[in-house]
């Protein structure tokens, strides 16, 4: 379909999601003229590639391709979640992408055949030239008695922005005073490192302010917070003193679905709100292409171009990546989108026959203590050749000194700025 | 000799003509990616507190980043961020965004300025608040960027004898300031 076209079409169908021109799905390699650069996963890294991807080379071709019908941010969701902003707030179509040129298209990829340069979803075969991949997080449940089906569905994660968002919401509107909340802290790498201890503080102000004599009980293995630790404490006992039952080195045994309960090995809690956050892993589409190695969790990356170590062609950005091969930068949105641009850039350098340039990779991180004061931390990372991989620079990569009303509104405009630079 | 010339003149014009090729990037510009997670897309920042950079001066940004590595500028975030770049590397973040097109504020309420603030204000900043080598455009930035900005002026947070004239203005003078720079396009 020529560009002109496809426009003309966009425009037709403006709100709608599923714009899918024929050709992508053509047979022959030699179908496309311009060479083709597909993106799968239409989160903070995906639709951060496949955007720069056409900004940095207008002429080639780039498909966004997105199992779900709307972008959700699971930055922001704890705000949801502490009753500031609605799901409206952060809930985004991708009718921008598709304004751009992008052909964003709703399916499911399932495998991939590499070696024809090609991946399959359920409406069928897509080939590309270069894929980019963002697969997000998955859960595990592994050494948990109980955590079958149905208890993976009624203890909600509420950590992949969406439904399960708005379910926590409403559970905690509907819980009476006096009530007692439950959140599980996962345990080794995982996706946004401060996130639950902001949806704690954002739990507990709720809790505050509208159920007078409630509990939020925090279950977390670590030995202390494992981000931000002194700030969180800081506002903890300034706000939350008789709110927050904070626990730490606990290790969860077996949780009850029927009875609605979770046990460590020494106590078991019957909570009216349950928020269990599990040990996470690379998305299900990581493991479907092949990009995780047999008896790991994470996809390994070159640090420069985030090319997969184990299938050509192919860049992982994102959550995702293993930090052993990609780095020192924690799975944050803004590093995804770090990430992104990266990986869009590298590729289309590889596709015209140039080396790939140094990645360029930044973190910040706005945590709410309250409806109005915000921490943050930030990091710079670059890629050190001598020993080969990406390291944090240190002066660059700190705390802040306190908490205060001015990040809080940082926080909101760095919302407003990285969806633009995602969504527009 | 003339006609090989020739030839690769006319090479050279033919790849101009037969649409943009993918061009090399800057280092300033693979730099500069990672601000828009904050700054916006080319530094055209949608926000409100977060300032547009895309389209400012280079000395003046260049100048910011530099007093935020050293912190002798006030900030929050910038004051760490800042240090992660090389003197060499903040030459090149600030020509790059020095290169890109100015994206004014969409948020500013329509304010005249006072001619006599005015005339306070255009010898460095320029008669349509523009800027000129290390004074910064200040037309069009988002107002209530300007009006913390001139706060921190009048505080003493901020420190540039230029900018002392401000600590005899009352905050009403100040958002008035802020407003009617916001609102030149």
């Amino acid at each position: 379909m020529k560009r002109r076209e496809f426009i003309k079409c966009s425009a037709l169908g403006f709100g709608a999601i599923s714009l899918f021109s024929p050709n992508v799905f053509a047979s022959s390699h030699g179908g496309h003229s311009s060479k083709r650069i597909v993106v799968i996963g239409g989160g903070y890294g995906g639709m951060t590639a496949a955007r720069y991807a056409k900004m940095i080379d207008p002429k080639m071709e780039v498909i966004l391709v997105e199992k779900n019908p709307q972008f959700v941010s699971c930055p922001i969701s704890n705000w949801v979640i502490g009753g500031m902003k609605k799901m409206d707030d952060i809930t985004f179509g991708y009718q921008g992408l598709s304004a751009r040129g992008i052909k964003v298209v709703r399916d499911e990829i399932l495998g991939i055949d590499a070696k024809a340069g090609f991946v399959e979803g359920k409406l069928g075969k897509i080939e590309y030239d270069r894929l980019i991949v963002s697969p997000g997080i998955g859960f595990r449940y592994e050494g948990i008695d109980g955590f079958d089906a149905n208890a993976q569905k009624s203890f909600l994660h509420a950590y992949k922005a969406g439904p399960q968002t708005l379910q926590l919401r409403q559970e905690l509107v509907a819980m009476k005073p006096g009530g007692t909340v439950l959140m599980r802290v996962p345990d080794g790498f995982y996706r946004c490192p401060p996130g639950p201890y902001e949806r704690a503080s954002l739990i507990a102000n709720y809790l505050k302010k509208n159920k007078k004599g409630s509990k939020l009980i925090i279950l977390d293995p670590h030995k202390d917070i494992a981000s931000k630790g002194k700030l969180f404490h800081q506002a903890w006992d300034a706000y939350y003193s008789d709110i927050i039952d904070f626990r730490t080195e606990e290790v969860i045994a077996a949780v009850d679905s029927g009875r609605k309960t979770v046990s460590t090995y020494e106590e078991e809690f019957k909570p009216d709100v349950v928020n269990f956050i599990p040990d996470q892993k690379a998305g299900a589409l990581a493991f479907a292409l092949g990009l995780v190695p047999k008896g790991k969790y994470w996809a390994p990356v070159n640090p420069v171009t985030f090319e997969s170590t184990l299938v050509p062609n192919v860049h992982v950005i994102g959550d995702a990546t293993d930090p052993k091969t990609s780095g020192p930068m924690p799975k944050s949105g803004f590093v995804a989108n770090s990430m992104g641009k990266v990986a869009a850039a590298a590729a289309i350098a590889q596709l015209n026959g140039k080396k790939p340039a140094m990645p360029s990779l930044a973190n910040t991180y706005y945590s709410m203590v309250n409806e109005d004061e915000a921490i943050f931390v930030t990091g710079v990372y670059k890629h050190d050749p001598a020993s080969g991989e990406n390291i944090k620079i240190a002066e660059a990569s700190k705390t802040s000194p306190g908490r205060s009303k001015l990040y809080g509104r940082h926080a909101e405009d760095w919302a407003t700025s990285i969806w633009s630079d995602m969504l527009s | 000799m003339q006609r090989i010339a020739g030839l690769i003149l006319a090479l050279v014009l033919l790849s101009f003509f037969t649409g943009q090729a993918f061009a090399d990037t800057t280092q300033g510009e693979r730099l500069s990616r990672t601000c828009a997670g904050c700054h916006g897309t080319a530094g055209a920042s949608p926000g409100k507190l977060i300032p547009i950079i895309g389209g400012q001066l280079q000395g003046y940004t260049l100048k910011a980043l530099q007093g935020f590595a050293v912190e002798s500028r006030p900030g929050s975030v910038m004051l760490k961020l800042a240090k992660g770049y090389s003197e060499e590397e903040q030459k090149q973040i600030a020509t790059y965004f020095a290169a890109q097109p100015w994206v004014s504020t969409s948020h500013a309420v329509n304010t005249m300025l006072p001619a006599d603030l005015a005339k306070r204000c255009q010898g460095c900043h320029g008669k349509k608040g523009k800027g000129k080598n290390n004074f910064p455009r200040i037309a069009g930035q988002h107002p209530e960027y300007l009006f913390q900005a001139l706060l921190e002026y009048q505080q003493g947070e901020r420190n540039d004898s230029l900018m002392m004239l401000t600590r005899k203005m009352d905050e009403t003078t100040l958002q008035k300031l802020a407003d009617a720079y916001a609102a030149i396009k």
